[in-house]
């Protein structure tokens, strides 16, 4: 094969463009609009605003995570949905990457043609969320787990 | 982490064709989650809104309203203007729903005439869709004259909706009006304060037809069903900096997504 007898330090630079490629590239179609950095759903006793269904901080200071907040009684899957949807569209148009948000959402409705499906991915993340153990969130206390938000956008 | 890049990193011919396959959670997390946010975030749960004052014209309001005014205990030793009690003659709520820089708002207003030194309107405005409340905010307005005497406010509460259709809307205005005298003594504080509450009937946009939806998705369509295809959230935006400093806010807003 052509390829093959060719110089090996030819090789060697194919093979480190090919490694470099393949850290630029997003890993999957679909990250495309997925926010950079961990995305985090803790279930809180109190949430920072009063009568939110959900807060959202994009890029929340210290660490830079991104976070969902929902009420650890009366979270439902819509709104973790709406939160992650909310986060997807931040993400796409913030074009600061040192500003921060927080996004209390108030009220929501999903789309009609929501799935079933889709709607068991974020009750099994609830669920999830809801078997660890409480800890401290910020300044109150909570349960949280880490989400690839890539995988919940599809 | 995917391993899927370990693999191009490793060997790049054989990535095509691998896919990742994580699981819905990633980790167990039995540590301390590190959240500061800015206490900017508190305030959270008020519409943009305006106001205009003005001195009551002399004419049959004025005189009918003055009608039913009554002297103010306690005002020995003020101003002569001190001496008739605070009063409020009208009040009243509107909804409503205006066009600016081509999107639609939902608009609640309070209005009152009233005889005092300083007045204050608190306007509540709530939202909905498909006969369900997805947002209410809050609006408070005051306006201080050094004089007690005839003034009417009008205050305005807007909240940016994403679409003309399919919105409904109602306000509730608090009314205050008060004596506030700029010296110490038993007056001092808001004294003689009268209260009121209003509500306005609720205002409904038009239900979305068929053709906004296909105007909207960019082309007629074959199914003549009207669907929500997209996240309708009402939500407020604070930015700040990585010192907690704010950079912008948006107020109560409710768009698609």
């Amino acid at each position: 094969m052509t390829f093959i007898s060719a110089d090996p330090s030819r090789l060697l630079r194919l093979f480190l463009a090919g490694a470099s490629l393949s850290l630029l590239l997003p890993s999957s179609a679909s990250s495309q609009h997925a926010p950079d950095g961990r995305t985090i759903i803790a279930l809180v006793d109190a949430l920072p605003v009063s009568d939110a269904k959900a807060v959202l901080l994009f890029r929340s200071r210290p660490t830079g995570d991104h976070i969902i907040l929902l009420p650890n009684h009366g979270a439902t899957p819509e709104a973790l949905g709406g939160a992650l949807a909310m986060l997807a569209e931040v993400a796409q148009r913030n074009d600061t990457p040192t500003a921060s948000a927080v996004i209390p959402i108030v009220g929501l409705i999903a789309p009609e043609r929501l799935s079933a499906s889709q709607r068991v991915v974020w009750q099994r993340l609830l669920d999830e969320a809801a078997r660890q153990p409480r800890v401290r969130v910020g300044r109150g206390i909570g349960q949280w787990v880490e989400v690839p938000a890539r995988r919940l956008l599809n | 982490m995917c391993a899927t890049r370990w693999i191009l990193v490793l060997a790049p011919a054989l990535a095509l064709g691998v896919a990742c396959a994580e699981p819905v959670a990633v980790s167990k997390a039995p540590a301390t989650l590190d959240v500061n946010i800015p206490t900017l975030a508190l305030s959270a749960g008020t519409v943009a809104i305006s106001s205009r004052a003005d001195t009551m014209p002399d004419g049959p309001a004025r005189r009918r309203a003055a009608s039913f005014l009554s002297a103010a205990d306690g005002s020995e030793g003020l101003p002569p203007e001190f001496s008739v009690a605070p009063a409020i003659f009208r009040y009243s709520s509107y909804s409503g729903f205006f066009d600016y820089q081509g999107g639609s708002n939902a608009l609640g207003e309070g209005i009152m005439e009233y005889f005092a030194s300083h007045a204050r309107q608190t306007i509540g405005v709530s939202v909905f869709k498909g006969g369900q409340q997805v947002g209410t905010g809050r609006g408070v307005q005051e306006k201080p004259h050094f004089l007690p005497y005839f003034y009417s406010l009008a205050s305005s509460a807007y909240v940016p909706l994403g679409s003309s259709c399919g919105f409904d809307v109602n306000a509730t205005t608090q009314h205050e009006a008060w004596h506030q005298v700029p010296m110490p003594g038993p007056w001092s504080g808001e004294w003689m304060k009268n209260v009121s509450t209003s509500h306005s009937q609720q205002a409904r946009q038009p239900q979305c037809t068929r053709e906004e939806r296909d105007v909207k998705e960019g082309g007629a369509g074959g199914d003549s069903r009207i669907q929500q295809d997209e996240w309708m959230i009402c939500r407020f935006e604070f930015w700040h900096d990585q010192y907690g400093r704010e950079i912008s806010r948006r107020l109560l807003y409710c768009t698609d997504l």
